[in-house]
């Protein structure tokens, strides 16, 4: 069914004004719940997320290394989005949503295609982000905790980082296809957050793949290992004050990271841009649903990728 | 309404399939690229047969300067030469004269001495004759004073008529002669008490002979200083034209060297972890596809022993290693970005 198909069934079966999804494997601390709706207290607040943190930090070199990079997320990635109230990326192992948001999009998330090839992955980042056009405010409540596993192994790794690297990209183009309607709706700093850094992405996979002819070597930049064990040990001594219970019992595990960039832009990405057409949530493989029919989809939100925006106006119909 | 569903619908379906076949193509190609990328790396990783191949030419910088250090070189050393030459001749008529004078220095010791015993001996002997000389003047000078007082008489005795003048006057000539006489004998005493002065005195003509000993002295003692600065210039001079010598030698060693003749020379940079198969005349291969489909295009022809430093043609980092001379029947095959030594790197 996919996600979206299966979060609209439960919304319709619920009947509180606020919704709350987690992802099945992971747990959250007591207060998470309060934490979560507190934050509704603002009415201009339309979705809320926690923090997660990694059960399985010591598992493997893999594990060790995804835990520090979780840290850096919650508590320095996101905290700029937070300022703004613009996160533009509310994951959805942790999801608070008014009831009343939720319907509104449910229609466009119902209807994600690109150029007519239905999408089942990254709804999380497509509802975040279709709250932020609908005027609303996004959040990351970081004492609302929630613990999740991460991947052990590298194929399960890599098509999470796929489905997330392509949902990213996805909705970059969303938003250069829909730049003028968030004028006005989206803070100036949100609107930064939605283009340059994930179109830096692209620009850093450019430079990867002309690189080799200037600089050769330039993945043996000892630079980026050194950069990533000065953060790594900063990362540790901070994890290990506040969230003991991830400490990583092997600091070093970060030195991956000064590999993984060079992996990120020349497969990650370029797979990605390459494979929009390919929807699939890669651990839990469905066949791709047909194409959605053009009438469903003609509607007054914005259907996703593709022509149907362009070809709404002079062909689409409000059917009842 | 269908009409638009359709036609939107078709061109979803193109997209997506030009999409496709760009993404396939892509995809494809970036695997390629990084394949062959990471070919390269381990091939040049672990192959120790390439040489990159230089071009020299008369208008290279490292070719000018040279040039401009030889001709430099060269003109010095031919100016040290004549130098040296002057300063040989120079030497060689210094030690001539201070051996001259050195030989005139007994002699001229001898003679004073020989003077001085001389004038030591004869100097009492003549004090006593001029001693005698002025008793016999002063008994001469009371014998004129009597003769002189005859003269009177004389002129008495001829106005008298007793004698006659010529008898007079030989008179009067018999007084002058002695009067004469008185004369060169008081002129005797002088000159006897100026020989015992000269004797018994040290004269200015001693002294004269005593500067011009001294003198002599003097000149040998500047000459054996002129000299001795001679010599260690002329031996500076000769350690210089030998180093420079040695040096103009050396530098037929310099590849540069070889652009002197006013062509452009094929060389090879060779890192010295690659120089197991360099011998002279070694062949070297070009490959067309960097490191596949090679032939041969040439062999060593000799080897220059300095050290140089060069970019890696592939892995663009540092590189340590000496210069080869090649003999390339294909010109081109010097323009490539490199080349192997002494046998294929791969079997075709």
């Amino acid at each position: 069914m996919g996600k979206s198909k299966t979060l609209i069934g439960a919304l319709h079966e619920s009947k509180s004004d606020i919704v709350i999804v987690i992802d099945s494997d992971c747990i959250f601390a007591k207060n998470t719940i309060r934490e979560l709706v507190s934050c509704f207290g603002d009415p201009k607040m339309g979705i809320v997320g926690g923090k997660v943190g990694v059960r399985n930090p010591n598992d493997n070199v893999l594990t060790q290394a995804q835990t520090f990079v979780y840290y850096m997320a919650f508590d320095l990635w996101k905290a700029p989005e937070n300022w703004t109230r613009t996160v533009t990326c509310v994951g959805g192992y942790l999801l608070a949503i008014r009831r009343h948001l939720f319907e509104q999009l449910e229609p466009t998330v119902l209807n994600r295609n690109w150029f007519g090839e239905h999408i089942i992955e990254g709804e999380d980042r497509f509802i975040t982000h279709h709250a932020l056009l609908a005027g609303y405010g996004t959040y990351i409540n970081t004492d609302a905790q929630c613990w999740t596993k991460v991947p052990t192994r590298f194929p399960q790794f890599f098509k999470q980082q796929i489905r997330w690297r392509k949902s990213g990209i996805r909705d970059l183009f969303m938003t250069l296809k829909t730049l003028p309607r968030h004028a006005g709706v989206v803070h100036g700093n949100g609107m930064y957050l939605l283009v340059v850094p994930p179109l830096m992405f692209l620009v850093f996979t450019v430079a990867v793949l002309t690189a080799p002819f200037f600089w050769p070597l330039f993945w043996l930049n000892p630079v980026n290992v050194c950069f990533c064990l000065a953060v790594g040990a900063i990362l540790h001594f901070v994890i290990r004050r506040r969230n003991p219970e991830q400490t990583v019992s092997n600091p070093l595990a970060f030195l991956l990271f000064g590999f993984w960039w060079v992996i990120s832009s020349l497969y990650l990405t370029v797979l990605s841009c390459l494979t929009l057409d390919y929807s699939d949530w890669g651990s839990r493989a469905k066949p791709a649903e047909a194409a959605v029919p053009v009438a469903e989809s003609a509607g007054e939100a914005d259907a996703g990728m593709g022509l149907n925006q362009a070809w709404e106006a002079p062909c689409s119909t409000q059917t009842s | 309404m269908n009409r638009c569903d359709d036609f939107r619908r078709m061109a979803n379906r193109s997209v997506v399939v030009t999409y496709r076949v760009f993404a396939i193509t892509s995809l494809y190609s970036v695997l390629a690229g990084v394949l062959v990328y990471a070919l390269l790396m381990g091939f040049y990783a672990v192959n120790r047969s390439w040489i990159a191949p230089v071009i020299l030419s008369p208008s290279d910088r490292e070719s000018l300067e040279l040039t401009q250090k030889l001709v430099t070189s060269t003109s010095t050393l031919e100016d040290l030469r004549l130098d040296l030459e002057r300063q040989q001749k120079n030497l060689a008529e210094m030690r001539t004269h201070r051996a001259q004078i050195q030989a005139l220095q007994p002699a001229l010791a001898t003679a004073i001495a020989r003077e001085r015993a001389h004038d030591r001996a004869n100097g009492p002997e003549l004090q006593t004759v001029w001693q005698q000389k002025r008793a016999a003047n002063l008994r001469t000078v009371k014998l004129d004073q009597e003769v002189s007082e005859l003269e009177s008489t004389i002129d008495e005795e001829l106005a008298a008529g007793l004698i006659t003048k010529s008898d007079a006057a030989l008179g009067k000539a018999q007084l002058n002669q002695t009067h004469m006489t008185l004369v060169d004998s008081k002129v005797g005493e002088v000159l006897l008490r100026d020989s015992v002065m000269q004797k018994n005195s040290t004269g200015t003509q001693e002294l004269e002979i005593l500067d011009k000993q001294a003198e002599l002295a003097s000149q040998i003692a500047q000459l054996d200083i002129s000299i001795g600065v001679a010599e260690k210039q002329v031996q500076t001079e000769s350690v210089q034209i030998e180093r420079l010598s040695q040096a103009i030698a050396t530098a037929a060693d310099n590849p540069y060297y070889l652009t002197m003749t006013g062509s452009s020379v094929p060389l090879a940079l060779v890192p010295y972890d690659n120089q197991a198969d360099l011998t002279a005349g070694a062949p070297v291969f070009d490959c067309y596809l960097n490191m596949m489909v090679c032939r041969r295009v040439g062999t060593v022809k000799q080897t220059f022993p300095g050290e140089q430093h060069a970019t890696h043609p592939i892995f663009r980092t540092d590189l340590r290693g000496f210069l080869i001379q090649l003999e390339l029947e294909d010109a081109d095959s010097a323009k490539s970005k490199v080349l192997f030594l002494g046998h294929k790197p791969l079997w075709f």
